[in-house]
């Protein structure tokens, strides 16, 4: 650039920065209003009691000490961590072998592919409702097969524990083809070349799987493995329209808690202390993870939408 | 590796057909635990009333059952509720998200990194860690529900149309995606059109949009699933009957009528069916979107 554009440049700058200050705002104003200042509200309303009604009053850290020694509360972290590690360790071996499946030249591969897609474009709500029917003890297809092979009725929602075990595989069932879609594209994504030169060097199937899918996957692996986690963490919708978090609190998860804090105990102090243990755990395990993952994907939506 | 060491080709050939076969079959095991539950509903919402509803082929197709399901509650309404929201969000979501996206990939704006970071910092807050605040929020609103000028006394914002929309009306995943698709079109196109004297907000529309559609579609279909089968937010902020959604509808149907599997059946089917036919018709779009940014660069 020349010194002597500088001037025309520098107004032409200015009059841009003003547009790009005008479009962006919108946005930013809605998302500070809707996400960043809950966010800070959170961390003030913990430390106070508030009931909606009368003014929140101070009381310190007297939510956290409730929380923290609540046997309830220590139940229902034991009881959302179990159910986004169980579910993650199951579905990512599962996953990962079906992905591989459906990598193969297979006979209507794109139609099975589909179907196993598709309870995704279903709600929670829906689905747990059709697993409701599934699970019924008296008319449901589950118990049918089971007795007509001389098992006993299995009651799968309302056994303490089988309830949390039975939401799992609702669960599983419903997020499956969303994560096989994305590490079929990370399986598609490795070179041929590296697999060709490995068989050539001798290498058998499971070394080849070992020494050369697996390594190449590792983007594709974290990434499911992280949001699965996330997303078993917000557990809520299909323990409250299948169990209603029982029985005997089986299935009740920290989101359940927030919900029946607030809305049903009406104490916001306690609930957004449960918010703000939330946010910290997720903040502390997601969010490293997270900017890691999104700076290495800078140009992935360009390239997905070009193919 | 000698010629002899290897298995003759018409072994080869045979064992390769058996390989084929055992994984069609595992194939075919895995779709069919999908296909048997979605059956089992399409046949328990063709169950006339009375007879039992076990999820085998009924005597005769009631398709009266889909009817009778809109009669039994307002499913009609809350379709109305649910469609309103959806699309007053999904429209308003993809136009700041391309508003915003590019401004962050094309303008010079002071700070940008910033807002940049704290918008992927903004991705992995989970929404409920929001929900309590924002409730409070919205029920204190200055004027509005009842409320006096101070926002105390009535419900504020509580059970209006404006309570679901606005927390869907800007997502940073939004703005994130439009932007790295915006980052990659080349700057000559906007340098040319400002030569030829073309204003910048038509630069941006008329120029760099037309070209990220594809990215605009991925941002339309994540926007319109979210909003659409949100519950708990619904759940939180609606009281009366006609405000709601039909997920929560169906919920309240279910935990009222928790016999009338037919009817329920038959009502998770017409509430699914729209949103199958979008996501099919947009499947290309969908998976690539979901697959941004998890397959390695």
């Amino acid at each position: 650039m020349r010194s002597g554009e500088r001037s025309t440049v520098s107004s032409l700058d200015r009059q841009r920065s003003r547009a790009g200050r005008l479009l962006a705002a919108p946005a930013l104003i809605v998302i500070t209003a809707m996400t960043v200042v809950p966010l800070v509200m959170a961390f003030f309303l913990s430390f106070t009691r508030y009931d909606l009604l009368s003014p929140p009053r101070f009381v310190g850290l007297a939510n956290y000490t409730e929380v923290l020694t609540d046997p309830v509360f220590g139940k229902v972290t034991v009881n959302t961590l179990v159910f986004a590690v169980g579910q993650v360790a199951i579905g990512i071996v599962v996953t990962f072998l079906v992905a591989m499946l459906f990598n193969q030249r297979l006979v209507g591969n794109s139609l099975m592919r589909t179907t196993v897609y598709l309870p995704q474009a279903m709600s929670y709500v829906t689905v747990a409702l059709l697993w409701s029917f599934l699970y019924d003890p008296f008319n449901g297809p589950l118990n049918a097969v089971i007795q007509y092979l001389g098992g006993p009725r299995v009651n799968f929602l309302t056994e303490t524990s089988l309830a949390m075990p039975s939401i799992m595989a609702m669960s599983l069932w419903r997020n499956f083809g969303y994560f096989m879609i994305i590490l079929l594209a990370g399986l598609k994504a490795i070179p041929p070349e590296l697999l060709e030169a490995a068989q050539i060097d001798g290498a058998g199937a499971l070394r080849r799987l070992i020494h050369v899918t697996i390594p190449q996957m590792r983007n594709s692996l974290l990434f499911v493995a992280v949001t699965w986690f996330m997303g078993g963490l917000q557990m809520f919708t299909q323990a409250y329209v299948m169990t209603q978090g029982g029985p005997e609190n089986a299935t009740r998860s920290v989101v359940y808690e927030i919900y029946k804090s607030a809305f049903s105990d009406l104490n916001i102090g306690r609930a957004c202390a449960v918010s703000v243990l939330l946010f910290l755990f997720v903040a502390a395990f997601g969010l490293p993870l997270r900017v890691a993952e999104h700076l290495k994907a800078r140009r992935s939506v360009h390239e997905a939408s070009g193919r | 590796m000698t010629a002899l060491a290897r298995p003759t080709p018409r072994r080869r050939s045979r064992r390769r057909a058996t390989r084929s076969l055992l994984l069609h079959l595992a194939a075919l095991v895995v779709t069919a635990l999908y296909l048997i539950p979605m059956l089992n509903l399409l046949l328990v919402a063709l169950t006339p009333m009375g007879e039992p509803t076990t999820g085998t082929v009924p005597s005769r197709l009631a398709w009266g059952n889909f009817a009778e399901a809109i009669q039994a509650s307002d499913f009609g309404l809350f379709f109305v509720n649910s469609m309103l929201v959806t699309l007053a969000s999904t429209v308003s979501q993809v136009v700041l998200s391309c508003m915003a996206g590019y401004a962050l990939a094309k303008m010079p704006v002071r700070g940008k990194k910033y807002i940049l970071f704290g918008l992927i910092a903004l991705l992995v807050v989970p929404p409920e860690v929001m929900m309590v605040p924002l409730f409070t929020l919205f029920t204190h609103v200055p004027l509005a529900g009842g409320n006096d000028w101070l926002g105390q006394g009535g419900a504020g914002m509580l059970d209006g149309y404006l309570i679901m929309i606005l927390p869907h009306a800007a997502s940073a995943l939004g703005i994130f995606l439009m932007r790295q698709f915006y980052v990659d079109l080349p700057e000559e196109l906007g340098q040319s059109a400002r030569v030829d004297g073309a204003g910048e907000l038509r630069i941006f529309a008329q120029i760099y949009t037309p070209l990220a559609l594809p990215a605009v579609a991925v941002v339309t279909v994540l926007a319109f699933q979210s909003a659409w089968n949100d519950f708990l937010w619904p759940l939180v902020t609606v009281k009366s009957n006609n405000m709601r959604t039909l997920q929560l509808g169906l919920a309240v149907f279910y935990q009222e009528n928790s016999t009338q599997w037919n009817l329920l059946m038959a009502a998770i089917l017409m509430m699914t069916i729209p949103i199958i036919v979008i996501f099919l018709y947009g499947q290309r779009f969908f998976t690539d979107g979901v697959s941004a940014g998890a397959v390695k660069q």
